[in-house]
């Protein structure tokens, strides 16, 4: 033991460290990923509550299950690429704030992306068809986006004739109002207003939207404030442009043409065929993007070009930087990168449990979000006096012996545009109520309803 | 080039014109109110060599104290003069020019995709109906005209040592640009630097080892330089510079990282996190947004719906355009340290993307028109690529029938995209920029003032007068002795002014029904009864082309 931690192998530990930083890196990274999952206790999500994930173990379950199923994914991804450079492409994954993310709250996410990862080993190294592969991972896809989770797809409805035929006379009726216009005749009309290929340009324009590079590069500084977890640090857009320009002229031989196009396609097919939020549609271009500027890694690592170097020394910097503000952001702004509804169910449900929910008749717990009740049993277990509804106080009175937990309007009535009554505790106090807490969301999740949060219990 | 070339080649160019001139009177269906500035302006400069302000012969035009470059205007006059003032004659030099500018976009993709003139020709055709083509070459914009005459510079430039007169061509055309639009300004320069100094290909080393050798090869970006003294040397360039502040990316976007992180009250102290690295991203975020097929292709932004640059239901190049610009892109860059030409259409793309790129918006088409033909070549190459692709496919079922589907799309979607700007574009864009009522009411606001004493005006619309102005035709010398009494330089928001009878008064009924011998503008939202109550008052229900009542014209005897 004594020789195991002796001073005198300390430089041979530095040198192996040293020669691994890498791997130091991205074990760091988990590490601080985990910790930070771990440190936030985020409840689950909608999506893992209509899975059946109502209580912590279960959650921790899927969370384990879901990392494990995303390793796998990136382990089989990094199979299609040099044992060499492969530890590039685990860093590229395992830095990006999506993952940790896709792992904590998108369970059916992360088993698609290892099935399709499967597929497209298969197609590698098992050399089976393309067409077969594809028809594989569109089977995968529907099999989980609408048999498993429900979800809608819009392209189903653009898809659709019938819609398209009444946007068609839609157009015709409205062109035929405006007076005067523009004469054309009505066979040239026919020609462009037909159902099929208007069926065809709103299918096109759904598939488009796939290439979001705002969201792709840069969510740290989105000028539109979409709510997404960044997918690749801003100075990666340089490494990815330049990547490619690598792939495109074959200057690294590194990544099959063909596999690159089965991947492509499959994640474009994954965009069209699923209804859920943009950024877990787009999920699975992070294996995608990470492959080609792994390319451009290693490209530029063994460029002996002195620019070759300063440029991607200047860029792993601006990343690693990244990653620490990204870190920093992400605890210090949970709110801002996280869907604050669950956090809406977490705050109500802490304070039901700090004011003893118990001693009360009767405990009103707002279900404009919807599965209050999956929620309360969650967090509370026992939830045996709660009544579930969509309670509005300015119609109904209220309740002697009761807690109230909800959003201002659930207090004061629905009202587009809201904002809190200056003096909350004076108004609550004209419903019969006392005010025990309150606390501001960020985002407006309720429609209608306002961003406050309020505790309040019946006076009498 | 043989003769039934020539003559097919003429005939569609023609055909591409006429659409663009089409049903300019109805389509769009108002004038919005640069449009207006630039028109009467223009009326002025060719009744009596000022504009509207009295200035003579101006280099900028005042207008909405915004100081629009007066090429336009310039060049709109002889259109005035043979067909009157009117939206045709407005908005006839976006047309031609636009139009102009496919002969130039015909030359320089010959150029680089390589190919015969008849292949060449059938691809800008395509091309020439992509959603932008037409619809900015049916608005009077100065940017449209500053794109066209970029593109011909560009031309030039490519085969600037060849012969004397690509190089007085270079000069001539980017010297025109520079005067036709705000953004040719700093984007000519910056092309020039790239073109001549060449650096993808020399090397920013040796650039600067000889730096001598390297400002050598700027001679003409000097001689440009001198074309711009003009315009500082009068007082506009303030404004211009005014202007910037207002737009700037660096001001609108400061502290530029979170505030809620920012603990140090000195924001640049700050190091987790540090401005200057959200500095870099909202910059970079701002160049890969004029490349972005998402922002290409799809018509998403609050800031262009519903304003002139917008294109009803659809970005700039469209779903079709989208999708050969992503095919495009990839063979481009294939080529691009291999081949000059393409090496060049990256120094343009630069170059036209800067001006944009350092104002706040995301995404803005018309101060990013520059890159627009640029990113018409790219479309070209994947179009080329793909029926290349397709033709040498063994199946010769497959292949014709892919052919076949191929052209299909491409007519039906011209088809469609001409249709939505002559007319479904009317009635989904109109409102906020292309207010309804003036067309239709002015005339007869102008045959009834001299009848009263007073006529009131009052509009929701911003500028209004410059509307007014227009469609009433009014005399331009009558309103330059209101020069000096015109909201100052700096005014922003509403600068309308009271001239001749005209007065600029807020809607009171209950109190003006006791005046007389007035008139009154104003909108729809009027009581009637109570106005046919009234007695000696009139009211005249001025109707927008939907048929609907957008402003009412009140007179009381």
């Amino acid at each position: 033991m004594s020789k195991l931690f002796s001073t005198k192998n300390l430089p041979l530990y530095i040198c192996k460290i040293s020669q691994n930083w890498l791997l130091v890196v991205i074990l760091t990274v988990i590490i601080v990923q985990v910790g930070w999952v771990i440190f936030l206790d985020f409840p689950p999500n909608i999506e893992q509550m209509d899975l059946g994930l109502n209580s912590p173990v279960k959650l921790w379950l899927s969370r384990v299950f879901s990392l494990m199923a995303l390793a796998l994914a990136t382990y089989i991804f990094s199979k299609l690429i040099n044992d060499n450079i492969r530890k590039y492409y685990w860093f590229l994954i395992i830095i990006s704030p999506l993952f940790p993310i896709l792992w904590m709250s998108h369970p059916l996410e992360s088993l698609k992306i290892a099935l399709l990862s499967l597929v497209v080993y298969m197609f590698y190294r098992k050399r089976i068809n393309l067409i077969v592969s594809l028809f594989i991972s569109i089977s995968i896809l529907i099999s989980i986006n609408i048999l498993l989770l429900h979800e809608k797809p819009s392209v189903f409805s653009t898809l659709s004739l019938p819609r398209s035929q009444v946007e068609v006379m839609e157009r015709m009726r409205v062109e035929d109002t405006i007076n005067p216009r523009v004469p054309v005749p009505q066979f040239v009309r026919r020609i462009a207003y037909n159902k099929y290929f208007i069926s065809l340009k709103n299918t096109a324009n759904q598939a488009l939207y796939f290439f979001d590079g705002e969201l792709l590069f840069f969510q740290e500084v989105s000028a539109t404030e979409t709510k997404a977890p960044v997918f690749f640090y801003w100075p990666e857009v340089f490494l990815f442009i330049l990547s490619l320009w690598i792939f495109i002229t074959k200057k690294g031989d590194i990544l099959s043409t063909h596999v690159f196009l089965l991947i492509f396609f499959i994640s474009l097919m994954g965009f069209i065929l699923s209804g859920n939020l943009t950024y877990v549609r787009l999920s699975l271009m992070l294996w995608l993007i990470s492959l080609i500027m792994t390319i451009g890694l290693d490209y530029f690592f063994s460029l002996r070009q002195k620019w070759g170097k300063v440029f991607i020394y200047l860029i792993i910097s601006l990343v690693f930087y990244g990653v620490a503000v990204n870190q920093y952001d992400r605890y210090a702004r949970p709110q801002f990168w996280l869907d604050n509804r669950p956090i809406v169910y977490k705050w109500l449900l802490g304070s039901a449990k700090k004011y003893n929910y118990q001693n009360y008749q009767k405990v009103y717990l707002t279900d404009v979000l919807g599965n209050a009740k999956d929620y309360c049993q969650y967090f509370l277990n026992n939830c045996h006096n709660f009544v579930f509804s969509n309670f509005d106080l300015s119609h109904n009175g209220t309740e002697s012996s009761s807690l109230y937990l909800g959003f201002s309007g659930n207090f004061y009535g629905k009202v587009e545009y809201r904002e809190p009554p200056r003096h909350i505790r004076e108004e609550l106090l004209s419903l019969g109520l006392r005010q025990l807490l309150q606390y501001q969301i960020r985002d407006n999740v309720a429609n209608g309803y306002g961003k406050q949060l309020i505790v309040g219990e019946s006076i009498r | 080039m043989n003769k039934i070339l020539t003559f097919a080649v003429v005939t569609l160019f023609t055909i591409i014109l006429a659409i663009r001139v089409i049903g300019l009177e109805e389509s769009p269906l108002s004038l919005n109110f640069d449009e207006a500035g630039l028109g009467y302006n223009a009326y002025s400069i060719m009744l009596t060599g000022k504009d509207e302000y009295g200035t003579p012969w101006p280099i900028s035009l005042r207008s909405f104290n915004d100081y629009k470059p007066a090429l336009y205007a310039y060049l709109t006059t002889p259109f005035i003069y043979f067909g009157g003032l009117n939206q045709t004659t407005v908005r006839l030099v976006s047309a031609v020019f636009g139009t102009i500018s496919l002969i130039f976009l015909l030359l320089i993709f010959r150029k680089i995709a390589g190919l015969s003139m008849l292949k060449s020709v059938l691809i800008i055709i395509i091309i020439s109906f992509l959603p932008w083509r037409l619809h900015f070459s049916r608005v009077a914009l100065e940017s449209n005209l500053a794109m066209s005459f970029f593109t011909a510079a560009f031309w030039c430039l490519m085969n600037f040592e060849k012969r004397n007169i690509y190089k007085i061509g270079t000069i001539l055309f980017s010297s025109l640009s520079i005067y036709a639009y705000h953004n040719a300004r700093l984007a000519i320069p910056l092309l020039f630097l790239l073109v001549f100094l060449d650096p993808l290909h020399t090397g920013v080393r040796d650039i600067i080892k000889s730096p001598l050798k390297s400002v050598k090869k700027l001679w003409p970006l000097m001689i440009v330089i001198l074309m711009y003294l003009p315009i500082f040397l009068t007082s506009s360039s303030n404004a211009v510079l005014r202007r910037f502040d207002q737009t700037n990316i660096f001001s609108h976007y400061f502290p530029y990282a979170p505030q809620e992180l920012l603990s140090n009250k000195n924001y640049w102290l700050n190091i987790l996190p540090s401005p200057v690295y959200y500095l870099g991203g909202w910059i970079s975020s701002h160049l890969m947004a004029y490349l972005s097929p998402k922002n290409l292709t799809l018509s998403i932004y609050p800031w262009v719906i519903k304003s002139v640059q917008s294109i009803s239901g659809t970005g700039m190049i469209g779903w079709l355009g989208g999708c050969f610009f992503l095919v495009g892109i990839l063979h481009w860059l294939k080529f691009l340290t291999v081949k000059r030409e393409h090496r060049l259409l990256f120094y343009w793309i630069l170059a036209a993307i800067a001006p944009a790129v350092v104002t706040w918006e995301l995404f803005h088409p018309l101060r990013s028109l520059n890159i627009y033909p640029a990113i018409d070549i790219i479309i070209g190459l994947g179009i080329v690529w793909f029926v290349t692709k397709v033709s040498k496919l063994n199946l010769v079922f497959a292949k014709y029938a892919l052919l076949a589907c191929l052209a299909i799309i491409f007519i039906v979607s011209s088809v469609y995209n001409t249709l939505n700007e002559f007319n479904y574009s009317i009635w989904d864009t109109n409102g906020e920029f292309q207010p309804g009522g003036y067309k239709e009411g002015a005339p007869l606001l102008f045959t009834l003032k001299d009848k009263y004493q007073t006529v009131y005006l009052d509009s929701p619309h911003a500028q209004n007068y410059a509307m007014f102005l227009f469609y009433m035709k009014y005399p331009p010398e009558k309103i330059h002795k209101y020069a000096q009494t015109r909201p100052p330089m700096g005014t922003e928001g509403f600068i309308n002014f009271d001239f001749d009878n005209f007065v600029y008064k807020k809607y009171d009924w209950v109190n003006d029904r006791n005046k007389s011998n007035f008139v009154y503008w104003t909108s729809s939202e009027v009581k009637e009864n109570e106005i046919n109550e009234t007695p000696g008052a009139k009211l005249y229900k001025i109707y927008d082309p939907f048929g609907r009542w957008v402003a009412s014209i009140i007179t009381k005897e």
